[in-house]
């Protein structure tokens, strides 16, 4: 259509529509003798619209954002997961500083008298004339002492070995975890003066347990004890391990009792939350009990608290009773 | 005198039964007597307060911390010199220690030059102040059977005064301060006015 004021001439037909989009293209011409204007009009009708792209592009872009937003969601779980991994690796790290400490004492013992039975050795052999049986014997001794520290080095390894595998479910002697786990803190006991009684009348003969886990969940437990134990009076100090069954004999039991100042009542439901602590402040994660309850729950058993008469708190560790047919295995 | 003939008696005390074993074999290579103690509290239930020696302490014991047991050693004023023994030990520790008394600190596994060459020092160290406490044990002893006079005479003797002088001062003939000073001469002990003054001139200041 070329259009001059109110004057139109049509150079190309198209059909008007009712309803729908007008397109309009208007553009005057170049020329001053002759002061047209093209105008092209185009009038799109509801049913020639591009339905079938336009929902096409709407799916795309609907689709993009989606996997963009869920790429996002995912990196941050993976993240937190990370951290989570993170701190549990922290809070197994915290155990094993407490576990190299006391490994370092218990290292320390057997080098020292290593040390001096090889040095009284060498001196008896330069005397004038040898004195040959008190060095043989100062040799042996020297051996002796070897092998403990080698024997201190094998317990901790094995209390270091991942953890992250699948829980290993074997039979377990509860009595041995628990001897294992007093052995490791001989020390802390000794340094603090906490005395220690074992009550094994009842003891099964053996739980469900990876014992890895276990002696972790014992070392904790204990640790815990010892260190609640701290606010009593000394020569007051005292922990009780109980073992024993429950439920008719198909749970075993293992009971870690302090006679510390034990928990008030409204905090005990939570201190196996993660980061609940009741120590001072930069004294501990809150990740201990956590831990534990999480490495019990790996096991197929459970971890609970209650109040210790007449006073402190008893953390109560059950495990699956192993059974005979697997009792048998090596 | 008998106590410091016989050879020194070294106590070692540490709950560790290898430990203790093996260092109380090594001190027996220098001919040093050792009596073991596994126990801190039957070490300071038993233990001979005589004799000449030394005390060798772990730090870290059940019971009674070898830091306690110094504490109570330093209290009861026993004068053998203490060597503590520690598995870590950390700079507070270590001056808590000297500070409570401790001869010598050593961190365990110990090198045989080092504790046996602490252990000598340390007994050589008793005998001398026990041959001191000895003598001056003596002079007070000594000093106490003086009379009245024969004291007057010895302060006056310590501070430089010749027997004119001396005369002068407390009223008396010289021939009669001549007396009294060889009187106190032969009660004390002196064979001449040096040690005279070496000895006593503590204990006159100490009874004007």
């Amino acid at each position: 259509m070329l259009a001059h004021d109110s004057q139109s001439f049509v150079l190309q037909p198209g059909r008007m529509h009712e309803g729908g989009w007008r397109f309009e293209f208007r553009k005057p011409l170049a020329s001053e003798s002759q002061p047209f204007e093209v105008v092209a009009l185009r009038d799109a009708g509801w049913s020639e619209l591009p339905w079938g792209q336009m929902l096409g592009w709407s799916a795309l872009v609907a689709a993009l954002l989606t996997a963009g937003l869920t790429l996002v969601r995912q990196r941050t779980e993976r993240r937190r997961a990370e951290e989570l991994l993170r701190l549990g690796q922290v809070a197994r790290l915290n155990t094993l500083g407490e576990l190299a400490a006391g490994m370092a004492h218990e290292l320390n013992q057997p080098l020292t008298a290593l040390l001096a039975n090889t040095q009284a050795a060498a001196r008896l052999l330069a005397e004038e004339p040898p004195e040959l049986a008190t060095a043989r014997g100062a040799m042996a001794q020297a051996a002796q002492q070897a092998r403990r520290a080698s024997d201190v080095l094998g317990r901790l390894r094995r209390a270091v070995e991942r953890p992250d595998l699948p829980a290993q479910l074997r039979p377990v002697n509860p009595q041995e975890a628990v001897g294992n786990a007093l052995y490791l803190l001989e020390p802390e006991f000794k340094r603090r003066g906490v005395t220690a009684q074992v009550d094994s009348q009842y003891a099964p003969s053996a739980v469900l347990a990876d014992p890895v886990g276990l002696e972790q969940i014992m070392h904790n437990l204990l640790m815990n004890a010892l260190q609640a134990l701290e606010q009593a009076p000394e020569g007051e100090r005292r922990i009780w391990i109980g073992l024993g069954t429950a439920d008719k004999g198909d749970t075993g039991v293992i009971r870690i009792s302090d006679n510390g100042p034990g928990i008030a009542a409204d905090l005990l439901p939570r201190i196996f939350e993660p980061f609940f602590t009741t120590r001072s402040k930069g004294l501990g994660l809150g990740l201990g009990l956590s831990l534990c309850e999480t490495l019990a729950g790996s096991m197929g058993g459970s971890l609970s608290a209650s109040h210790h008469e007449p006073r402190g708190v008893t953390l109560a560790l059950a495990l699956p009773l192993a059974k005979t047919s697997q009792e048998v295995q090596p | 005198m008998s106590t410091a003939t016989l050879s020194p008696l070294i106590h070692l005390i540490d709950d560790d039964d290898a430990v203790r074993q093996a260092l109380a074999l090594l001190i027996g290579t220098v001919g040093l007597r050792v009596r073991q103690w596994a126990d801190p509290q039957g070490f300071l239930d038993g233990f001979d307060r005589q004799a000449i020696g030394a005390i060798v302490l772990d730090v870290r014991m059940p019971g009674i911390s070898g830091l306690t047991v110094l504490d109570t050693l330093v209290a009861q004023g026993v004068d053998q010199p203490v060597i503590m023994l520690t598995g870590h030990g950390t700079v507070a520790m270590c001056r808590r220690a000297f500070k409570s008394g401790a001869a010598e600190f050593l961190e365990k596994p110990v090198n045989d030059e080092q504790l046996l060459e602490t252990l000598q020092n340390a007994v050589r160290q008793h005998v001398r102040s026990r041959e001191r406490n000895q003598a001056d044990r003596q002079s007070r002893e000594r000093f106490a059977q003086l009379t009245e006079r024969e004291r007057e005479v010895l302060g006056l003797i310590t501070s430089g005064l010749t027997n004119k002088e001396i005369g002068r001062a407390l009223d008396l003939s010289p021939r009669t301060v001549e007396t009294h000073r060889a009187h106190l001469f032969a009660k004390l002990g002196a064979e001449s006015l040096a040690q005279l003054i070496r000895h006593y001139a503590a204990l006159v200041d100490a009874h004007p």
